[in-house]
């Protein structure tokens, strides 16, 4: 882009405080787009105040912020977060909320938090938005996305006016100063909140790539000097792989595991988290769980049959932060 | 004989050391540059720090004491059937010792920056199952300290 050589998106907060006519604050926000036409910056999420108090007056530690990429997205109602992110911050949920979305017919369940949100220029700038109790939806985002915060229209509201600028490929935000409270119309409505632009993708829509990296597998194998999937442990991936599709939006990571096993690999967008499904030879199989922070109480089980998996996988998934 | 002028490397492995595990798959290495270049964490494959069938080791070069050149090419001294070497996933040493795995150097005439993660096994455990799994369970953590995937 012309005007960001380094091809670094950058969030401009603009104040221009016009004392002389007495008119206090006109904040503008100019979000450079992405490669892709999106408006995309940095935001700060925190535990929230309250939280922050609680755990002091406790004498715990107080999880660091953590800034990730969110894309301003007036298509959301509400201000959606990557439950890994939330996760990490160590938060837990008051309630579990449901919304819609163009792909579903069905209201797909969330986990509701209060979030602290930072917005800003730069450390030194004046916030554009800083709450510290801001309700939010969590539930998995698509790893294909490289955003972890859907900037939705309670906070958007807040501005009167929205325009895209074209000779500086930038959306420009204004507000006349006057809208000070954030809106929480979804915090007890009986609306679902609607959310629009993430789910491009729907249920299982990885299932063809899985199954052919499953296929891979045996060439694979034999790349690496082992000795191919038995024809019960693709079998078994197999039945498994079509049962996580009717579940689960995530993709895993198929690939040969040496032994004649297959692994089948789910990863969180963001922090570390890992939860590692390997059928064996003879159908039997074992799960490893590895979440950030946990260390000596990362979950392990062997099965007799993989089968076995499709009891637990989603539960397991979701103490993994990946659904 | 190396075609290199060999340099000196301490018998010790220093714990900031880096060290580098060997992709050779095209695919595997095609999606992690897409990872990085997106800024998302890296999936790394776990079998990558599965040691081989009856072994408990890991090879790994040495990054910090040969130009990422001269390792590419003592790589493709052992070229593989119908793979290219692609490059390698970074650990540091520290990070791998406090998973409580040894790091020994083994270099070699033909190879001086060659280095060894050796897996702790339970010397009373005979299942191969569960030895198997002990070792996936390293290979998971391991995976888990990469700090990036460097090509060739």
């Amino acid at each position: 882009m012309s005007h960001n050589p380094l091809n670094y998106n950058i969030s401009v907060l603009h104040f221009s405080i016009e004392r002389a006519n007495n008119k206090r604050i006109m904040p503008q926000l100019t979000i450079p787009t992405d490669d892709a036409g999106r408006p995309c910056l940095d935001v700060q999420l925190s535990i929230g105040k309250e939280h922050e108090k609680t755990l002091q007056a406790r004498k715990m530690e107080v999880p660091t912020p953590r800034t990730v990429r969110g894309l301003m997205d007036s298509g959301a109602s509400c201000t959606c977060v990557d439950i890994s992110v939330v996760r990490a911050l160590g938060l837990s949920s008051s309630k579990e909320v449901h919304f819609l979305t163009p792909l579903s017919n069905d209201p797909i369940t969330g986990l509701q938090y209060e979030v602290g949100v930072h917005i800003a220029a730069g450390p030194t700038q004046r916030p554009w938005i800083d709450t510290s109790n801001l309700p939010v939806i969590a539930f998995p985002f698509s790893p294909d996305q490289p955003f972890h915060v859907l900037v939705g229209h309670d906070l958007l509201s807040r501005f009167d006016k929205i325009h895209y600028d074209k000779d500086i490929e930038s959306y420009v935000f204004t507000s006349k100063g006057t809208k000070a409270s954030i809106p929480t119309a979804h915090r007890d409505t009986e609306a679902l909140p609607f959310i629009g632009r993430l789910f491009r993708r729907s249920l299982g829509d990885w299932l063809p790539t899985a199954l052919k990296d499953l296929k891979e597998c045996v060439g694979s194998a034999h790349d690496d000097g082992w000795d191919p999937p038995t024809d019960c442990a693709m079998d078994h991936a197999r039945a498994f792989l079509e049962f996580l599709a009717r579940h689960i939006a995530s993709e895993p990571n198929i690939y040969s595991m040496g032994d004649a096993d297959i692994a089948i690999d789910f990863c969180t967008t963001y922090g570390r988290n890992n939860a590692l499904f390997v059928v064996d030879d003879d159908g039997s199989g074992a799960v490893f769980l590895s979440v950030e922070g946990e260390g000596e109480d990362d979950y392990y089980q062997r099965v007799e049959d993989a089968t076995e998996f499709q009891k637990d996988a989603v539960n397991l998934l979701y103490k993994a932060g990946i659904i | 004989m190396t075609d290199f002028k060999v340099k000196t490397v301490p018998p010790e492995i220093d714990r900031p050391e880096l060290l580098g595990r060997q992709e050779w798959s095209e695919r595997q290495a095609g999606k992690l540059v897409r990872q990085q270049e997106a800024n998302r964490p890296l999936n790394v494959p776990k079998n990558k720090f599965k040691p081989p069938v009856n072994s408990n080791t890991l090879s790994v070069d040495r990054m910090d004491y040969a130009e990422r050149n001269e390792l590419r090419k003592l790589a493709e001294k052992n070229i593989r059937e119908n793979q290219a070497f692609q490059g390698w996933y970074i650990v540091c040493a520290a990070d791998v010792m406090d998973l409580g795995c040894d790091v020994q150097a083994s270099q070699s005439p033909q190879h001086p920056y060659h280095a060894d993660i050796i897996i702790p096994t339970d010397p009373n455990e005979f299942d191969p199952k569960a030895i198997k799994d002990n070792q996936i369970k390293f290979a998971l953590k391991i995976a888990q300290t990469v700090r990036k995937f460097v090509t060739k």
